[in-house]
């Protein structure tokens, strides 16, 4: 498990880059930042499912629960809810745990 | 097309074609191909070996299957090798696609007799291995990484709408109900058995909310279509069936790339591209063969295509008015979820259907077909074509 960010965070106006990019999709400044940043990151859930028939690799983890999230500076990410958690409801406050090189986000509730 | 598009020839389908769909055990990828298309060219009363060129869609024919270039092994069976064929790829919309790209070889002045033929085998592979392959047409630092799924994906946009417009468990599952009931008169569907809405909501959980029979079954089979220009179609048959319009759109990649996930761009864009190129509208379409992957699917295609206000999709659905004798029919075939849905097959199978009702000679005729629209969906909207088809 790692607590790194993946993600960064645009110098010129704040965006949040979820992926490697050359300009910002917000601003379409070039990126400059490299903020290990978000740990306090949170946001609400537009969506989620729990998964039960899971592709092979990740066959061992289900059920688990996938959600979307649209994040308070209304950035949508797709992220894991952190296991043993119960079902969240649509429009609940979930944070960014941590990132998992093996799923990407993990949000707690 | 815009306003500088080449002047385009009209466009007949002259023959069609399809295996039966289900679990196919004694056919492989490339011999469900040869007969579609053998079956499509004996219908179309062409002789093979004027068969000018060849579109192939398929999905993942090379992960599950264990083959590639299929287009030239079919050409290559057919007899017909020379002749320059192309294997297109647009997650589930492959088959639309390969139907578009022969339609616009053909109207472009390329070509005047073209193949296209749409293949899948599925049902040799364990379900985690056919999950985890149609799963990488969604992105996967975005969103797949997660361990999501295609029905994660879209049990998300059943929760979305519901959620947006109030659209009720039962509505959606009455898209089940009735493409099974429809798929009971198809020889060539998997399932012809009728559901009700409790076997629905109660089926087996695969990402909640959506349950088995919100799912199409994984299914090998194929089917083809046979292209010419329309003013030489009846010289090969009396009831030639014009493609009168074409669109063929990407959307985004991933379901957090869009702030309303109960609609897919794609589809919307296509779709204004065919009726454009066709000059008519969503009231002129009879009848409908729709991306049904999931329940919900339908619910969304309905409304994207313009036959329903957004939101309306649910009632309409539970008010019977996609039925047979509805305002609209839409999957007189049993859809993806009844007859099947061998990925890259699935939007020829919807152009077989079409054509049939509108020869008049569909196992589940609708009176008065003049018009037919086949809608196609790759990915989580990723892709989608839109073929119109009229009466020549």
């Amino acid at each position: 498990m790692t607590t790194k960010s993946e993600w960064r965070q645009c110098e010129a106006c704040t965006a949040i880059i979820l992926r490697e990019q050359v300009v910002c999709p917000n601003c379409n400044e070039e990126i400059n930042a490299t903020a290990d940043i978000l740990r306090e990151l949170t946001g609400t859930i537009t969506a989620f499912t729990t998964i039960h028939i899971a592709p092979e690799k990740y066959r061992e983890d289900a059920p688990y629960t996938v959600v979307l999230v649209r994040l308070d500076n209304d950035t949508n990410v797709m992220g894991r809810l952190l296991q043993g958690q119960p079902p969240p409801v649509q429009g609940s406050t979930v944070h960014l745990d941590h990132f998992s090189p093996q799923n990407g986000p993990v949000f707690s509730a | 097309m815009n306003k500088s598009s080449p002047k385009l020839r009209k466009v007949a389908v002259i023959g069609v074609g399809s295996t039966p769909f289900g679990k196919l055990t004694n056919d492989t990828i490339v011999s469900m191909s040869v007969s579609a298309s053998e079956e499509a060219i004996s219908d179309s009363n062409l002789a093979r070996e004027e068969i000018e060129a060849v579109y192939l869609g398929n999905y993942v024919g090379e992960r599950l299957a264990s083959e590639g270039v299929l287009a030239p092994k079919l050409a290559n069976r057919l007899g017909i090798t020379g002749v320059p064929t192309t294997k297109v790829e647009g997650a589930c919309a492959s088959g639309g696609l390969a139907l578009r790209q022969a339609f616009l070889s053909v109207a472009l002045g390329l070509h005047n007799f073209v193949l296209a033929v749409g293949v899948e085998k599925m049902t040799t592979s364990p379900t985690d291995a056919v999950t985890s392959a149609l799963a990488t047409a969604g992105d996967t630092t975005l969103e797949m990484r997660t361990g999501l799924t295609f029905p994660g994906s879209f049990a998300m946009i059943m929760q979305a709408h519901m959620a947006k417009y109030g659209t009720t468990r039962e509505q959606v599952a009455m898209v089940s109900v009735k493409n099974h009931a429809n798929g009971i008169n198809n020889a060539k569907a998997m399932f012809r058995k009728a559901t009700n809405i409790e076997e629905v909501i109660t089926s087996r959980s695969i990402a909640e909310p959506i349950r088995l029979f919100d799912c199409p079954p994984i299914t090998d089979g194929a089917a083809a279509a046979i292209l010419c220009p329309l003013d030489i179609a009846h010289q090969f048959v009396k009831n030639p069936i014009e493609l009168i319009g074409s669109g063929h759109a990407s959307g985004p990649v991933s379901l957090t790339q869009s702030d309303d996930i109960t609609s897919f761009s794609a589809s919307i864009r296509a779709a204004n591209d065919a009726y454009k190129m066709a000059d008519l509208t969503p009231k002129d379409i009879d009848i409908a063969e729709v991306h049904d992957c999931f329940t919900i699917a339908e619910i969304v295609a309905i409304e994207d295509l313009g036959f329903f206000p957004k939101g309306d999709g649910g009632p309409a659905t539970e008010q019977g008015s996609t039925g047979l004798t509805g305002e609209i029919a839409v999957n007189p075939s049993g859809g993806l979820l009844a007859k099947g849905h061998p990925v890259g097959a699935t939007g020829l199978a919807q152009a077989y259907e079409i054509v049939q009702q509108l020869r008049e000679t569909s196992s589940n005729q609708v009176d008065d077909a003049t018009v037919g629209l086949a809608h196609n969906l790759g990915g989580s909207g990723a892709v989608a074509t839109v073929n119109i088809f009229k009466k020549a």
